[in-house]
């Protein structure tokens, strides 16, 4: 088995923002994406303007460098004024050609 | 008039969001699940425009061509007057007035069924071709509003910055794909094609069980304003103020329109309660999308907290009294 070192990144926001964002994702060269309907609180909670109120897990399979790109450019249009967070881990995956 | 404030207030659908604010208020865990509140809304929606559109297919070109334009009229000086009025009385930014106008300049769906169910209740009926009204009312309101949004962003900030959607193309085809347009004009185009007769197989189950429903809604709804309430603190006073004095304007300035228009009376009330409503479902996503800056707590507030229980209380049965008082 051939296991390969990648980010995952994951980005929790309104719900209005999500095809913006995966079209961010898609020009940083990502091949695909999971969605998650999610619900929480955060520390500069503002009301997203969505009824029923909920938020949206975006999760993004990439190598290293897609994923600073595509968190790069989540955070320069977005984080000033949108509700919105966003991370990246280490993971391990298999069959890297996928992604 | 108070005998009619009362039967108002003593019908189920505003005696259930009543109950729905209480649970709220008590922290009751009730509400109804979301996949529910929105098959419901879809059911109204559709109901109606099906409804319409068979009524609409009755009803001739000329009987519709004044309202119609009474109601474009309406859509285009509700936005302004509610910009102005937020800015000047308000005291509120560009953004944040443009933001409000939005939500004023269109049209509350559940407003608008509660109206055509309050009058109906008198013993009125209100024209079948209501619903394409609505279709009508809603879009020049959010549109211009949100164009004023935009020039007072262009001269304040670098324009497009932290816009999730860039273009007005993207902002239009999200109000005319929205859930209440798709259902309602699509409703309307079915019951128009297929006509009465082909109705009538379907009738029973968009017709018995719509008011029922509508208390259903009506439930979550209060649930929903009242998770609001407590934001009320936080607006001020100068927004609740207005949260009911712009109802009242535009709410009278509709009846009038609609009675002067040729609507019946019960056609006029239900005109004046959509002018009078403010939109919740169509609006934030698409002011949210364009205007970021503004803060959704105002809008958010305004419309669900202030404006809907008002105009579901006592704007209706106002509306209904100034349009009876037209007709004397």
């Amino acid at each position: 088995m051939n296991f390969v070192n990648f980010k995952l990144v994951t980005i929790i926001c309104e719900p209005i923002l999500v095809s913006s964002v995966i079209e961010i994702t898609e020009e940083a060269g990502a091949t695909g994406f999971t969605l998650t309907e999610v619900s929480g609180e955060g520390s500069g909670e503002r009301r997203s303007g969505e009824i029923p109120e909920a938020k949206m897990k975006l999760e993004v399979v990439a190598e290293p460098g897609v994923a600073s790109q595509i968190m790069t450019n989540v955070a320069t249009r977005y984080f000033k004024n949108y509700a919105l967070i966003t991370y990246a881990s280490d993971i391990t995956v298999l069959r890297s050609e996928k992604f | 008039m108070f005998e009619i404030l009362k039967v108002n207030l003593l019908s189920p659908i505003v005696l259930a969001f009543v109950l729905g604010v209480c649970a709220r208020l008590i922290k009751s865990e009730l509400s109804l699940p979301k996949d529910l509140y929105s098959t419901l809304s879809i059911y109204l929606l559709l109901a109606l425009g099906l409804k319409g559109g068979v009524e609409l297919s009755e009803t001739t070109f000329d009987a519709i061509l004044w309202p119609a334009l009474a109601t474009l009229a309406l859509g285009c000086l509700t936005p302004i007057s509610a910009y102005v009025l937020m800015r000047r009385l308000g005291k509120f930014e560009s953004v944040d007035a443009a933001a409000l106008a939005a939500h004023y300049g269109s049209v509350s769906a559940v407003t608008f069924i509660a109206a055509t169910q309050f009058v109906s209740s008198l013993g009125h009926s209100a024209e079948g071709f209501m619903p394409t009204l609505v279709t009508l009312l809603e879009s020049p309101g959010i549109l211009i509003a949100l164009c004023i949004g935009a020039m007072k962003r262009k001269a304040t900030t670098s324009g497009e910055v932290g816009v999730a959607k860039k273009t007005t193309s993207a902002v239009i085809h999200e109000i005319f794909t929205s859930r209440s347009m798709v259902l309602l004009l699509g409703g309307m185009i079915i019951g128009y094609l297929a006509g009465s007769k082909s109705y009538e197989p379907v009738k029973p189950f968009f017709e018995t069980g719509f008011k029922g429903a509508l208390v259903l809604f009506l439930l979550e709804m209060g649930s929903v304003a009242g998770s609001r309430l407590a934001d009320l603190k936080k607006v001020g006073v100068r927004l609740i103020a207005l949260g009911i004095l712009i109802p009242l304007l535009h709410g009278a300035l509709g009846t009038m329109l609609g009675y002067f228009a040729g609507l019946s009376m019960g056609g006029a009330t239900v005109l004046g309660a959509m002018a009078a409503s403010a939109s919740y479902i169509a609006a934030p996503p698409a002011v949210r999308m364009t205007l970021p800056e503004a803060n959704p707590t105002f809008y958010l507030t305004a419309s669900l907290a202030i404006t809907f229980p008002f105009n579901l209380v006592v704007g209706i049965p106002l509306f209904y009294n100034l349009a009876s008082w037209l007709n004397l």
